[in-house]
């Protein structure tokens, strides 16, 4: 995974030396709009028993661009749903980081903006270098802009970022490619668009990458889908110091603390088994509210714990090949086949529906695919809209679930890991299973 | 009672409001009611700026008081005079005297035997002048704590009016009472941390409220003048505006800078002495409000457009401009076109200019907003108010669920903000999609009736 880059005190390298010695990464989503209370959840998980990375992950309205809304709440004394670093100025962000931040405790600065130059001159003004998203998955589930503008963005940003190589430290990118839409995106998208978004990012001067993997529905496929990411990693980016980051469930989370905590577990024990290095916690108060410091530090040392667990007893990793690497190099060979320029590439194949993201209402996605959850709990598409997959899946129907089904399969994690009685899960069961209509 | 006017030079401020503020903000005539500070003393303590030790210098605190009403004079308002009680040294506070809008007085009941003489005086001054009076049944401070803004009466408590008189207030006057809590006993009443500058605009105090509260004036007033710790010490918003010009205390220099950046002219008077016993010009001002002269008559209530298609409604599904969630969005265009209704998804991050512009565009009989970022109260404020600020979609039924604060479910006091802003139905999380769809089918019984 060291190919020789300048790693010192760099993200990159920190979780490379970590994986070198069988450490599983582990890293909240933390955010808070005081830089008191984000200083205090930093230092809480530097001081949390784990490998552990801190993160600052920013709000809504500098997520979306309106830092005049974010320096009003702040002078209004609102509290905000993450970190405003851009209406927050930089004397005060390097106060946050101050002393916490540095080579044995790098910060990443997590946000969700297709657009992120001011996020991003914000982060490298306060001496950051590390942060995450992309063109495609910054922009699609989660915004209104073009994807042309957010490419056009991201490029300009990617460039920013790789400038900093030359003083001294390797800045480090993580594609947010793996958890589009959160649930029901079937994991061969999911691992395509992860490489595509790095390829991406190596093409305007990145050399240090993540590749994101969330967890889905159910864990053999989601090891046959990280196992594949690994491989695809391997033949796509050789010469990028790149590792693979397992988000927890991103969709509607357990209720219950026990159903939380397995959850929480299984991730763990996924990234483990798939040797992946780093893992984004989720916390047992996930379902109700904006966690609190010390609801991340448990969710950190708990999903540690299990990894622990799970390798000094490693349960054999039986992944069968059903397909997920062949469909994903279907779509990634069909981008850059496309065009010599990721960037384009990416926007025409969505204009084009080589790509298109289940459920996802962004005008720019053509919106003719969808998927559902089969009887043994692993995602499958039931429509593929115009995306070259065909070989691997076969035929597919055009069916559209009902709003009872598409609730059930939301809340299907939910339901199997709060341990909802077998009765329901009968009940509901039906559901799951879309009209097919003859192709 | 005819105090002398040719002593007090105003201490007007800044003649040059800048090249393009100047001429926006209108001044409306007022009439106010103040009190001489005759008998005015600080012999007891019942606010932490009282100190019984140090004697009052009473003919200074005269001179100020004077300024403070030559000044409204000048601009051209009304004032009239209560006369002072011997043995009521606080009286010079007649805002704290009773509530008074469309001429209908609800007169205080004092947290404070020392005060509590105070409400039988103004009893009957009231019922002298032919206004519909009576005393508040729980402790209210009068406009100490309720301030009118916007068609809102913000209401605080803490310190002294009684949670208990919001709801009073609200049944009395007919009008929302927006609740806020107060907890630095400095600024013990809401005069002393907030005041009303025209319908839309307030300058106050953050740290003087509750994290709620701040919230909800975050949301209610995203342009609000915010005083800095200084500006609060030296009491600048215990101030009385018309709408134009600002009388208030001296020293308050941030106040009157933003205050003229925003084009209104701040008129600074000197309330030193007055202080001593924590009061500023609002304490010596209390605004009675008449009817207006013609009753405007309501709006229309719009007709619902015709309905989509038999029994169906045509439906905008959108969130807030801050919110990039959309599963919620994606279930209810599904749920809402099973029910045999069009819907329109607007997807994640819209921008209140853009789902405006869309309603205006297809003109829906329902409008669903769906957030889950946890900014949903204080983006669908604002948003709310914009909606209903459009004459075309004021009488269109707006409703918002999901996670709408980023501390979970507040209960009824968010909820009952929402409604009283313009929302039609609050869908919190966890009341679940029975309410919804149960709201949603009267509304196609009254569409199609």
């Amino acid at each position: 995974m060291n190919v020789g880059l300048g790693l010192a005190g760099s993200f990159g390298g920190f979780v490379a030396r970590a994986h070198q010695v069988g450490d599983l990464v582990v890293q909240p989503r933390m955010g808070m709009s005081s830089p008191r209370a984000m200083r205090a959840g930093l230092l809480a998980t530097k001081r949390a028993t784990a490998t552990k990375v801190g993160t600052i992950t920013l709000d809504s309205y500098t997520r979306t661009g309106n830092h005049d809304r974010a320096r009003g709440a702040i002078a209004s004394g609102v509290e905000l749903n993450g970190y405003p670093i851009v209406a927050h100025d930089v004397s005060t962000t390097r106060g946050v980081l101050d002393g916490v931040a540095g080579p044995d405790f790098p910060v990443q600065i997590r946000h969700g903006s297709p657009c992120p130059e001011d996020i991003f001159g914000a982060l490298i003004a306060a001496g950051l270098h590390a942060t995450e998203g992309g063109p495609v998955s910054y922009c699609l589930p989660y915004s209104r802009a073009p994807l042309d503008a957010s490419v056009r963005s991201w490029a300009r940003c990617c460039e920013l970022l790789a400038s900093l190589a030359e003083t001294g430290v390797e800045p480090h990118l993580e594609t947010f490619g793996g958890g589009m839409m959160g649930q029901l995106c079937p994991p061969g998208l999911l691992i395509a668009i992860s490489v595509l978004e790095c390829l991406f990012f190596r093409q305007y001067g990145l050399r240090s990458v993540s590749l994101s993997y969330a967890q889905q529905t159910s864990p053999e496929q989601d090891a046959e889908a990280v196992l594949a990411l690994r491989r695809l990693a391997a033949e796509w980016l050789p010469g990028v110091d790149s590792h693979v980051v397992i988000y927890a469930y991103m969709g509607v989370y357990p209720r219950t603390a026990g159903g939380a905590t397995r959850l929480l577990s299984d991730a763990a024990r996924l990234a483990v088994k798939t040797r992946a290095a780093r893992l984004i916690v989720k916390t047992v108060t996930e379902a109700y509210r904006i966690p609190s410091i010390a609801d991340n530090v448990d969710a950190l040392e708990a999903a540690a714990a299990a990894a622990a667990a799970e390798r000094r007893a490693p349960a054999a990793c039986s992944a069968a090949d059903t397909g997920i690497y062949a469909e994903a190099s279907a779509l990634i060979e069909a981008v850059a086949n496309l065009r010599p320029d990721v960037g384009r590439g990416l926007a025409d194949a969505f204009r084009a529906g080589y790509l298109d993201i289940p459920y996802c209402p962004h005008p720019d996605n053509a919106g003719r695919t969808r998927s559902f959850i089969d009887i043994s709990g692993r995602l499958q598409w039931s429509a593929i809209g115009s995306m070259p997959i065909r070989r691997v899946t076969g035929a597919t129907g055009s069916g559209e679930l009902t709003s009872d089904g598409l609730l059930a399969s939301l809340s299907y994690v939910e339901r199997k890991y709060d341990d909802v009685s077998p009765d329901e899960h009968l009940d509901i069961a039906p559901m799951l299973a879309p009209a097919v209509a003859s192709p | 009672m005819k105090p002398a006017a040719d002593d007090a030079r105003l201490a007007v401020t800044g003649p040059d409001p800048g090249p393009d503020a100047s001429s926006s903000r209108v001044a409306t005539e007022r009439r106010y009611l103040m009190c001489p500070p005759t008998h005015f003393d600080v012999v007891y303590s019942i606010n932490p700026w009282m100190d019984p030790s140090e004697p009052v210098n009473r003919w200074l605190a005269l001179q100020q008081w004077q300024r403070i009403r030559d000044a409204f004079v000048e601009l051209g308002h009304t004032v009239e005079l209560i006369p002072p009680i011997p043995g009521l040294p606080d009286m010079v506070f007649s805002a704290n005297g009773a509530t008074v809008v469309d001429g209908r007085a609800l007169v205080a009941r004092f947290r404070y035997d020392e005060r509590a003489a105070e409400s039988a005086a103004y009893l009957d001054w009231f019922a002298a002048q032919r206004y519909e009076a009576c005393q508040a049944a729980w402790t209210n401070e009068g406009e100490g704590d309720f301030l009118m803004a916007g068609g809102w009466l913000l209401a605080g408590t803490g310190f002294r009016t009684d949670r208990r008189a919001h709801a009073e207030s609200e049944e009395f006057f007919g009008c929302p009472v927006v609740g806020l809590t107060l907890v630095n006993d400095e600024y013990y009443h809401l005069d002393t941390a907030l005041a009303v500058l025209d319908e839309q605009t307030i300058m106050y105090y953050p740290a003087a409220f509750a994290p709620d509260s701040q919230e909800i004036l975050y949301a209610l007033f995203p342009d609000a003048i915010i005083a800095t710790d200084k500006d609060a010490r030296a009491f600048g918003l215990n101030a009385v505006s018309d709408g134009r010009h600002v009388v208030l205390p001296a020293g308050a220099a941030g106040l009157t800078a933003q205050l003229r950046e925003r084009g209104f002219e701040p008129v600074e008077v000197e309330v030193s002495e007055l202080l001593r016993a924590g009061g500023g010009v609002k304490c010596c001002t209390l605004e009675l409000r008449h009817p207006a002269e013609a009753e405007l008559a309501p709006p229309a209530a719009a007709e619902l457009t015709a309905p989509a298609e038999a029994g169906g409604l045509s439906v905008v599904v959108t969130t807030v401009a801050s919110d990039s969630h959309s599963w919620n969005l994606v279930y209810l265009r599904l749920a809402l076109t099973e029910l045999g209704h069009q819907v329109l998804n607007l997807g994640p991050c819209v921008p209140d200019e853009l789902l405006i512009s869309e309603c205006l565009r297809v003109r829906p009989d329902l409008i669903v907003v769906s957030s889950v970022n946890g900014h949903g109260f204080i983006d669908g404020m604002q948003l709310i108010s914009r909606i209903r600020g459009c004459q075309e979609l004021a009488a269109t039924p707006v409703v918002i669920g999901g996670k709408l604060g980023i501390a979970g479910p507040a209960g009824r006091s968010r909820r009952n903000q929402l409604m009283a802003a313009g929302f039609d139905a609050v869908f919190e999380d966890g009341t679940g999609m029975a309410a919804f769809r149960a709201f949603t089918e009267r509304l196609t019984m009254k569409a199609t009736a």
